[in-house]
């Protein structure tokens, strides 16, 4: 019910009808911690647990409500204004692709492993805004909960359970259909057109030193000079990374994304300042500003700062990144509203 | 009676055993797991005791930590009046924090890891925690014990494993950082004749701050003796380093140079009232 629809003829991806296989391009196996080992009921109880807005404190917001699977599980905005309290986030809503492999949640790295993160957008007062002790009654109340907590776990339904059962369902998401993987797998050598390729030779030049490997992340955090000023207010979030570290090192850097179903995850950035793929490559082109933390990977030969390229290789890398987007991974009704 | 120092000669002649807890029990204090002492093995007698009865090795005992919290040397009122060190006047409504990784030491040089040790004291207006009883804690003298405030970084990050009394759900942990808040307090200042809210809440790895204390003579522990370890901690140190007018919200770690001088502040705060060992 789970599964994707990956082609893994090696038989080295989980031998499980209900559970994904992985695509060869990308790993063996869904590594998960010693504690919270992947199981069907467990996913599955997860992704109930991921539409259920009863996690809110008024009932009406669901991690669903800014994770929406036709955007890559990001949500349009720049910034959500969705959550229980109607207040503006100070940050993008993540697209959710390929969690398992990553570590470091959040822009900043900020979530340890996918299970504490998950305590975070439940408790903010503006996300979710949900006492954990009064979702604890609700979900004992409920007259399906005690139930699936008891089949996917031997203590049943416990607050470590709840994250437990999200960071399950997370892990399922995979994507890794998109025509680019059809092409790199071998399944389908026509799945890129001559121009996809040339964009693809050129994005491995100009792209691939942070969006590295299958999974189009590196997942270094990186400054890639977008400001120059990074003030203390709320409570230091601008700070990136060295809010995290205690680094300043750090300051101002932000997760590599991932680039997969990029087209659909717009707006752009840690803040969602830019509307378009066009921004995006007109600030690597000319935007970029200098600053002590900023990325050597955007500071040229002579000091040219930024990703020098022309008109026709902007189109081009376009078209190439148009080829991530996986219609399976969009669509897939293992990973809807059950 | 109180027994403060080592009185119980014929039991000292076994530095080892206190990295297990001893099974065999005093005949003479029946308690729920004594086996029978073989009366065929006489005890070794380190001294000269005027009892000639073979005196058998004691049973783990209980020792009771408490922590007065005190502000200039008198307990601390919520909601009242009290001066910081730069002359702030403020009032404080919350104070709460981890304590972990409990050890208690011998003269040996030998220790006593309590497992699992962590535990949420607090004066708030809904609840004061500021004692805590430990069990199993193998028969011998301690010269004195180390305790950390925070949470050990093997156990702050990944916030869904609930050791001891660690949990999300009681509003000591952060999600924007993985991890529990160490110490948290919370009041009002006086701003000019307004009095506003102010808050400092810190933690992260490079805050955890372990703390040892010394007994000016050792206590015995076993299970024939009430013991009980009393501390102070002076709030109004932690305040040394902040202006609270200045930075009335710190949340965070050592970068945030007010946090960091709280993170000094409350390893520094606690000093010993008494240790005692009653029979």
């Amino acid at each position: 019910m789970l599964s994707i629809g990956c082609a893994s003829d090696d038989g080295t991806a989980n031998s499980s009808l209900t559970l994904p296989m992985v695509p060869v391009n990308l790993a063996d196996a869904i590594p998960s911690p010693e504690r919270n080992p992947l199981t069907i009921d467990g996913a599955a109880l997860g992704r109930r647990l991921f539409y259920d807005p009863l996690l809110s404190a008024n009932n009406e917001v669901a991690c669903a409500t800014c994770h929406i699977q036709e955007h890559a599980f990001s949500d349009g905005d720049s910034v959500s204004s969705a959550g229980v309290s109607g207040q503006a986030l100070l940050r993008n809503t993540p697209a959710l692709i390929n969690l398992a492999w990553m570590g470091g949640y959040f822009w900043d790295g900020g979530g340890y492993d996918l299970e504490s993160q998950a305590f975070a957008p439940i408790e903010h007062v503006d996300e979710m805004a949900q006492d954990l002790n009064e979702l604890m009654d609700e979900l004992a109340a409920h007259s399906d909960y005690l139930t699936l907590f008891s089949a996917a776990f031997e203590d049943g339904l416990t607050l470590p359970n709840v994250v437990r059962a999200l960071a399950q369902f997370e892990r399922t998401l995979i994507s890794a259909n998109a025509p680019y993987d059809r092409f790199v797998r071998g399944e389908d050598p026509d799945a890129l057109t001559n121009v996809e390729l040339h964009g693809l030779a050129l994005f491995e030049g100009l792209c691939g030193g942070c969006h590295a490997t299958d999974f189009f992340t590196d997942q270094s955090y990186r400054n890639n000079g977008l400001d120059t000023v990074y003030p203390d207010d709320h409570e230091r979030v601008a700070w990136g990374r060295a809010r995290i570290t205690d680094d300043l090192a750090d300051l101002g850097k932000y997760k590599v994304p991932t680039l997969r179903n990029i087209v659909l995850t717009a707006p752009y950035m840690h803040d969602g300042r830019f509307e378009t793929l066009d921004d995006v490559l007109a600030h690597y082109r000319f935007g970029v500003q200098d600053t002590d933390t900023l990325d050597p990977l955007l500071r040229g030969d002579g000091g040219a700062l930024g990703i020098p390229m022309t008109d026709d290789e902007a189109a081009l890398l376009l078209l190439f990144l148009e080829t991530l987007t996986d219609e399976d991974f969009l669509t897939n009704p293992a990973y809807s509203a059950p | 009676m109180i027994v403060v120092g080592a009185m119980l000669v014929a039991c000292g002649g076994d530095g080892s055993s206190n990295t297990e807890p001893d099974t065999t029990q005093d005949s003479g204090t029946p308690t729920p797991d004594s086996e029978p002492v073989p009366d065929s093995e006489p005890v070794p007698d380190p001294g000269p005791v005027e009892d000639t009865a073979p005196p058998p090795p004691a049973g783990p005992g209980a020792v009771t930590l408490s922590i007065d919290h005190v502000f200039d040397g008198q307990p601390l009122a919520l909601g009242t009046d009290v001066t910081a060190p730069d002359g702030t006047t403020l009032q404080i409504n919350v104070l709460r924090y981890w304590i972990s990784n409990v050890q208690w030491h011998q003269a040996d040089g030998s220790s006593h890891t309590v497992p699992a040790s962590y535990y949420l004291f607090e004066q708030t207006a809904e609840n004061t925690r500021n004692s805590l009883t430990i069990a199993d804690i193998p028969a011998g003298d301690y010269t004195g014990f180390t305790m950390a405030v925070g949470v050990d970084k093997e156990h702050n990050h990944s916030t869904d494993v609930f050791e001891g009394e660690l949990s999300t759900a009681v509003e000591m942990d952060w999600g924007w950082n993985s991890g529990f808040i160490f110490f948290k307090i919370e009041g009002e200042y006086n701003d000019n004749g307004a009095m506003t809210f102010f808050k400092a809440h810190v933690g992260k790895d490079d805050l955890y701050r372990e703390v040892t204390v010394t007994f000016d003579a050792p206590i015995t522990i076993d299970d024939a003796h009430q013991s009980a370890v009393q501390l102070s901690a002076e709030a109004k140190t932690i305040f040394n380093g902040w202006n609270v007018p200045d930075a009335p919200s710190i949340v965070g770690g050592p970068t945030n140079s007010p946090a960091g001088n709280v993170g000094t502040n409350y390893s520094q705060w606690f000093s010993l009232l008494a240790a005692t060992s009653e029979e």
